[in-house]
């Protein structure tokens, strides 16, 4: 089912929702976000999820320019992309 | 109560796997030790899992150790099988026992299948109508920006100009400043520029609530999905996307937003691209010049700024990609969209106004900073034969500090250095020049430079007002705006409920800028502002930005950007003015 979910990715032609991805396989979507998360522990996915909506953050959004100490709070959240690693 | 005993349930792993279980399990029965600490089967599955826990323990246990060593072999033989991890093939039996468990025993209804967010996404996220949806929403928000937004603006202008300028200058005579430069410092420096820019905020506040709305709703997460698409499609990286749509919103985080990009030719050229998305720094410009010279369009030329930034990105990056960043990699991304859903007041607000004190804390630290060097450089007079005179009496050309004609001063000498680059352009005066430069610093400066150095020039005649007429015209003038917005709103769709402007409703500073552009231009006012804002969407990005890119992209890079967008501006401001005439346009 791994191998499925990395080729169903690999053959994607353009980004694709979990949704549409979990229609494809004819699985649900919970238990294919639980096979992506797996899959980038195991270093085949990576996830890219700096720009994601974090309401605890004082500038509304968590972003990786933090690290530059550049507060960005004209960045809107983005969703979490996994993308396959080369 | 005793429940009844029941066959323990065993998953089989597959022929190679399970014979590697087998060869484990006869090895650990050999050592009493480590079967009187662990289920045989579970610790065998465990070790071809590479538990590093387990291997730890099993270190200490008599036996144990051995037990690791065939551990180790079965492992080799097994990955060579399968050219991946053991524990991969393992999860992915497991995985694929669960599916087909699933699909024989749960029968789904098919709303489950299909909820309410995936038949809006159906349509919203269409291969085809999704960019032209997104469009129109873009559309609106710009739309809503410039027309709801305009009598705000005029209230905001109202009050700097009229009360607040009043009341400073009324303060400032009780010292008996009245006619220093103290005076000036305050009325032409600070009031001047960070006011110029304040006025501003209705825009901004505008801007933000709209973006706000569709971000609360879900949408921007499915705009990014569809953008993503036209940049696989134009053969950037997918990913490309994500530091473009920070972009929109200031160009700093965008360009250390590559960073997800992997491939160092692909985190170039997105890097590179970035400036080429507006962001929000610009919008005061576009704003300004929309309202002075198409006032009834104002929306569409803003929203067309906005198109034709992106459209440069992809030409450009189609250019950049088939060429110097060529790259055979292709991008493949899920994306874990939100559902829909309705945005809240309070998130609305939390993140409008996260938005308006930045820049604010801007408006009081970068943009009164600026204001203050480009005061300096207006106050100074300098002689005719060219160094800079602090004289204290009229016998040079220039005049006192901070009571000399502007033309004659540091700043119109310095930017008239710049101006004849400009002339092709359609305005090339040292005013827009001056500003151009001074937006280095960041874009909003542009604005506010403007209202510092076209306001010297035409200083609005103030009429004698008590401090109670003030706050009544405060009062009375915001129901005015509030009465105006809410009449605009059917803007949004083409119907026009406002009155005519008149003419002489214009402030002195967007005559003086109109007068300014037709003047440069030989009368080709509105083209030469088209050309001045695509100038100001392309050229060099602010200093922060560039020094963002030497950190993220390399010194030679950076310079690539600063001179090659200028060197871009340029000519698009030019094919903009002098293509104009040429089809006899403006």
């Amino acid at each position: 089912m791994l191998k499925k979910v990395l080729n169903a990715i690999r053959q994607t032609n353009g980004p694709v929702s979990v949704r549409e991805l979990s229609r494809q396989l004819d699985t649900d979507a919970n238990a294919l976000s639980g096979m992506i998360e797996y899959l980038v522990q195991k270093g085949k996915l990576s996830v890219d999820d700096d720009f994601q909506a974090d309401p605890h953050t004082d500038s509304g959004c968590s972003c990786s320019c933090n690290i530059n100490e550049i507060d960005c709070p004209y960045v809107a959240p983005m969703p979490t992309m996994y993308s396959l690693r080369r | 109560m005793q429940l009844p005993e029941t066959n323990p349930f065993t998953l089989n792993y597959g022929p190679q796997i399970e014979a590697e279980l087998a060869y484990l399990q006869t090895e650990i029965e050999r050592y009493t030790a480590v079967t009187q600490t662990y289920p045989t089967r579970w610790l065998a599955l465990k070790l071809l899992e590479s538990d590093t826990n387990l291997q730890q323990k099993l270190l200490h246990i008599a036996g144990g150790p051995a037990v690791l060593t065939h551990a180790q072999l079965a492992l080799a033989r097994l990955e060579a099988i399968y050219q991946d991890d053991v524990d991969t093939a393992i999860a992915d039996r497991r995985y694929t026992w669960i599916h087909a468990l699933v699909q024989e025993s749960v029968k789904r209804p098919s709303s489950d299948i299909y909820t309410l967010s995936d038949k809006i996404d159906r349509i919203i996220t269409h291969r085809i109508w999704g960019i032209p949806i997104f469009m129109v929403l873009m559309w609106i928000v710009f739309k809503l920006t410039a027309d709801v937004s305009a009598p705000y603006l005029d209230w905001v202008d109202g009050v700097i100009s009229g009360p607040i300028t009043n009341w400073v200058t009324a303060i400032i005579g009780w010292f008996g400043l009245t006619g220093t430069w103290i005076e000036s410092l305050f009325v032409d420096g600070l009031i001047a520029g960070v006011g110029g820019i304040l006025v501003f905020v209705p825009v901004l506040v505008s801007l933000y609530f709209a973006l706000a709305v569709l971000e609360g709703s879900g949408y921007m997460a499915r705009a990014a999905l569809v953008m993503d698409r036209v940049m696989t499609k134009i053969g950037l990286h997918g990913k490309s996307f994500l530091p473009l749509m920070v972009g929109f919103g200031c160009s700093v985080p965008a360009i250390y937003a590559t960073r997800t990009l992997d491939n160092d030719k692909d985190r170039i050229l997105t890097g590179l691209l970035v400036p080429f998305m507006s962001c929000g720094a610009r919008l005061p410009v576009y704003v300004l010049f929309a309202t002075i010279f198409f006032p009834k369009h104002a929306g569409l030329v803003i929203f067309g700024i906005y198109l034709l930034g992106i459209m440069t990105a992809m030409v450009l990056g189609l250019v950049l990609k088939g060429t110097l960043f060529k790259t055979d990699e292709q991008s493949a991304l899920v994306m874990e969209l939100p559902p829909y859903r309705m945005p809240t007041l309070q998130n609305i607000w939390y993140h409008m106004w996260q938005r308006i004190k930045s820049f604010l804390e801007d408006a009081w630290t970068i943009i009164m900073i600026t204001s203050l060097v480009v005061w300096l450089l207006a106050a100074i007079p300098v002689a005719g034969n060219g160094p800079f005179d602090f004289a204290q009496d009229r016998r040079f050309a220039g005049g006192r500090f901070a009571d000399t004609s502007i033309d004659k001063s540091a700043f119109a000498v310095v930017s008239g250095w710049i101006s004849p680059i400009m002339q092709p352009l359609g305005f090339g005066s040292w005013e827009s020049s001056g500003a151009l430069v001074t937006g280095f610093v960041a874009k909003e400066v542009v604005v506010s430079t403007m209202s510092q150095i076209y306001g010297l020039d035409a200083q609005e005649t103030a009429v004698p007002t008590t401090f109670v007429e003030d706050i009544t015209e405060i009062g009375t003038s915001f129901v005015g705006a509030t009465i105006d917005t809410v009449k605009s709103l059917p803007l949004i769709v083409g119907i026009n409920l406002l009155e005519e402007e008149d003419a002489e409703d214009a402030t002195n500073l967007m005559a003086a800028i109109r007068a300014d552009f037709a003047a440069t231009s030989n009368g080709h006012g509105a083209l030469a502002a088209l050309a001045f804002m695509v100038f100001v969407l392309i050229y060099t990005p602010c200093m922060v930005a560039v020094a963002a890119e030497k950190q993220e992209l390399g010194s030679k890079w950076a310079w690539v950007s600063v001179i090659g967008q200028f060197v871009l501006a340029w000519m698009m401001a030019f094919i903009v003015f002098q293509g104009g005439i040429l089809l006899g346009l403006g």
